[in-house]
């Protein structure tokens, strides 16, 4: 049910039970666009076989019951958080749905090991669902590029996506998640069947598919321990995201390097 | 169509109630166009990211005939219609870069390409360009004109003026002439923003192009108008960066149906940026 008014909003977010995580700093060890899935303290699992994930998944960042006790819709209102990096760096809070890997950064026929995905059980209609390759061993120094072949938004198979830079400085480290840009006139993907390499990277490594939902960026002031507080309607320019039952929240960003951080916060839920 | 009435109004649309049809379009934009590397960018030089690979909708392409983009053509940001009379309307941004500088979202109208770079007469191929449908007759008020480089021109140095029709239906209007060709003004994704003749402040047709001589090389560039919506400063690689407009400046925007929102960017260095966007929008 939709809030009625600000009072409705002020008053559920009164009563909201906010959320308390820990979480790596997704950046650690690489500049690039990365994902915290395996970081410890979560120390999510790499993957293997295609998996659908949710919030009993070890890995996601609140595995609480709360995120399967609401009743009625329910919106992410308010996140605060600190981290280490004195610099300007983002947060990327998603919805992480499925995953699986086991690929190969040597191997320049189509791969389909662990392939395809499994059906997503949220955000089905794959509408607005972002597919990614994530590296979990290093994979080679060469540049490469890699395209997928996926089924989109609208069931169609055998979509292509474009091909994108895979492998090579900054693109092979640990971590790195390389966002997909998709076939011409798609908006989401439902699952994806193979993953092809132009060429060799020169190192077999690990990587794999990730299939997920963005669902906040956050900006991280540039002074170390700031706390970054956003809240949806309060100067959060409305990225009000209305959070599906069982959601597997992790975080992705691109943040400085440096090991030893971590983000550590709370976040708010309201109902309906 | 109905006015939002106040902050609790948007606050009951942006969950869902009375029709409000909340969306949030999550854009990822590559800096690839066209299968390779996007072109290196120049301080201070506009790029356009309409060919840039795009997550959703994939690339834009380079247009021949003048043609009316919209919301779901490759190149836009693929943000849905509105429903049932309503107007649709933009909340928020929040945006962040590999790079620094900064990104202008636009509603691209209409654009044409098949421009030489070595014509020295005024040229009329694929002009003059197709009747608005949005920002059209006396609403084309704060529509720019935009050129954009699709294929490499030369290197000899020339100046561009672009005949067109004002935002009261005067035709034959001339904007200011511009630089164009040469390192830095001359390579595919380059943009120019065309200053318009003295006392117009808005575009309804382009009719003809003029460059001032030959570049050395054909290539291939065209015209476009778009309507600025909103910028978003990201002057630090890695920063993110929130336009809120319901508590900040500007205020809440419409975004017409129709609308294909693109970008382009002003950056502060040479390399090509990777962009994640969230744009915030409701029905009322």
């Amino acid at each position: 049910m939709a809030l009625t008014d600000y009072a409705d909003y002020k008053s559920k977010q009164e009563r909201a039970q906010p959320a308390p995580f820990l979480s790596g700093n997704p950046g650690a060890g690489t500049a690039s666009f990365a994902s915290a899935w395996t970081l410890a303290p979560l120390s999510g699992a790499v993957p293997t076989t295609a998996a659908a994930l949710n919030n009993t998944t070890t890995g996601a960042m609140l595995r609480d019951t709360l995120l399967n006790s609401y009743t009625a819709a329910r919106w992410l209102s308010k996140i605060e958080f600190s981290s280490a990096p004195a610099t300007n760096s983002f947060v990327m809070l998603v919805d992480r749905l499925s995953h699986q890997g086991g690929l190969d950064g040597t191997l320049t026929a189509a791969q389909t090991t662990n392939l395809p995905t499994t059906a997503l059980t949220r955000y089905t209609s794959g509408v607005g669902v972002f597919a990614a390759l994530e590296i979990y061993t290093a994979v080679g120094g060469t540049a490469t590029t890699a395209t997928l072949s996926y089924t989109n938004q609208a069931g169609t198979p055998g979509r292509t996506s474009k091909s994108f830079v895979f492998g090579g400085s900054g693109n092979n480290q640990p971590r790195t998640t390389l966002i997909v840009p998709l076939q011409d006139g798609d908006t989401g993907v439902r699952s994806v069947e193979s993953v092809t390499l132009a060429a060799t990277t020169g190192t077999i490594g690990a990587f794999g598919v990730t299939l997920f939902k963005p669902l906040l960026i956050l900006p991280i002031m540039p002074f170390a321990e700031k706390q970054t507080v956003y809240d949806a309607f309060l100067g959060g320019a409305s990225i009000l995201n209305e959070i599906q039952d069982g959601c597997c929240l992790n975080f992705m960003g691109r943040l400085p390097s440096n090991a030893a951080n971590f983000i550590t916060g709370d976040i708010s839920f309201i109902e309906g | 169509m109905a006015a939002l009435t106040d902050l609790s109004d948007i606050i009951n649309r942006l969950t869902g109630g009375n029709s409000g049809t909340p969306e949030i379009v999550n854009v990822y934009i590559d800096n690839r166009a066209a299968g390779a590397a996007a072109t290196a960018t120049v301080a201070g030089r506009l790029t356009s990211l309409w060919q840039y690979q795009k997550m959703p909708g994939g690339e834009g392409a380079a247009p021949t005939t003048s043609a009316i983009p919209v919301n779901d053509t490759p190149g836009a940001f693929f943000q849905t219609d509105p429903g049932g009379g309503r107007d649709k309307w933009l909340l928020g941004v929040v945006g962040h870069s590999s790079q620094g500088g900064t990104l202008t979202i636009y509603d691209r109208l209409v654009h044409q390409g098949g421009l030489s770079g070595t014509a020295t007469g005024e040229q009329t191929t694929n002009l003059p360009t197709t009747a608005l449908t949005r920002y059209s007759g006396t609403a084309s008020v704060g529509n720019f004109i935009g050129i954009e480089i699709y294929g490499q021109i030369g290197t000899t140095a020339r100046t561009i003026t672009v005949n067109y029709t004002n935002q009261a239906g005067t035709p034959t209007r001339t904007t200011k002439a511009i630089d164009i060709g040469a390192t830095g003004l001359r390579e595919a994704q380059r943009i120019f923003i065309c200053p318009l003749q003295d006392g117009d402040t808005g575009v309804r047709s382009i009719g003809g192009v003029t460059l001032s001589g030959t570049t050395g090389t054909a290539g291939n560039f065209g015209v476009f108008i778009g309507h600025p919506i909103i910028s978003i400063p990201m002057p630090t690689a890695g920063i993110a960066t929130v336009r809120d407009l319901i508590t900040g400046l500007p205020s809440v925007m419409q975004v017409l149906t129709d609308a294909c929102l693109s970008a382009y960017w002003m950056p502060n260095a040479t390399t090509a940026p990777q962009i994640n966007l969230q744009l915030s929008m409701i029905e009322a």
